[in-house]
């Protein structure tokens, strides 16, 4: 929390806004099944902002991919359970 | 740590370790230092190439318009301006939405993506969301709380859990 708070490179609230309307405003599902690279979906399992069953149903539409979902871990990726998250992209990395 | 002067933005990015290119996009409110618990690791055998998305971190101006595309269009320019026929994209969340759009509009230079915890859109539910999490600043909410009330929707019950023993 303290990190947090005391990052000096804080996003302004003008920008956050602005973020979350461009994130408001994609939508990108029709286009899924032109994607040619393989892909690897990565959830995890306590994800409450986009939970996992919800993602890979739309990412499915993607022709090539792969799946992995994470136990014990939430949406921020960057905080939880980091080694089982590298593991899985260093898998992909030197397997497809 | 360098930057890219790109279609009028000045990008803050950083490359760590060699290897394989995998390009790594961050989410809504962070930026490239959002990734350092996971670039330790992934820079022993890849080049990791980390960047602040237009109006976040370090990259300036930060009262630029923006889009999923115009942080795609950033993206695929820092590619070329490194020198790089194509890398692998890693986008978290809203980043993930830049890695589509990057994969549908330049797949050229995009060899494989890594979805993490994302989609195609953003639900209406997580829409009115994130607005409420815009708009509690104004309404006076302070630093802590606001924090406090994202962490709650982002960390799971596991970390609440371990942060009482």
């Amino acid at each position: 929390m303290q990190y947090a708070i005391e990052y000096p490179c804080l996003q302004g609230n003008a920008a956050f806004e602005k973020q979350v309307r461009a994130i408001e405003s994609f939508d990108c599902q029709k286009s899924l099944p032109s994607i040619k690279q393989h892909t690897l979906i990565v959830c995890w399992k306590e994800d409450l902002l986009l939970p996992p069953e919800e993602s890979i149903k739309v990412l499915q539409a993607i022709p090539s991919t792969s799946v992995s979902v994470i136990e014990d871990a939430a949406h921020s990726i960057h905080v939880e359970i980091t080694r089982a998250f590298t593991d899985c992209v260093s898998y992909f990395m030197n397997n497809r | 740590m360098p930057g890219a002067i790109v279609n009028e933005v000045d990008l803050h990015y950083e490359c760590h370790g060699k290897g394989k290119p995998l390009k790594l996009i961050a989410g809504l409110a962070s930026d490239s230092q959002g990734w350092q618990p996971i670039v330790e690791d992934l820079c022993l055998c890849y080049l990791v190439i980390l960047v602040d998305n237009r109006d976040a971190g370090r990259t300036r101006p930060q009262d630029v318009e923006i889009s999923i595309q115009s942080v795609a269009d950033d993206c695929i320019a820092l590619i070329e301006y490194l020198g790089l026929s194509s890398v692998t994209l890693l986008g978290h969340s809203m980043g993930g939405f830049v890695a589509l759009d990057c994969a549908i509009r330049h797949p050229g230079h995009i060899s494989r993506l890594i979805l993490a915890g994302t989609s195609a859109f953003n639900s209406e539910r997580n829409n009115a969301l994130f607005h409420d999490w815009a708009a509690y600043p104004e309404s006076g909410m302070d630093l802590e709380h606001w924090f406090g009330n994202i962490f709650y929707w982002i960390l799971s019950g596991h970390f609440f859990e371990n942060k009482k023993h």
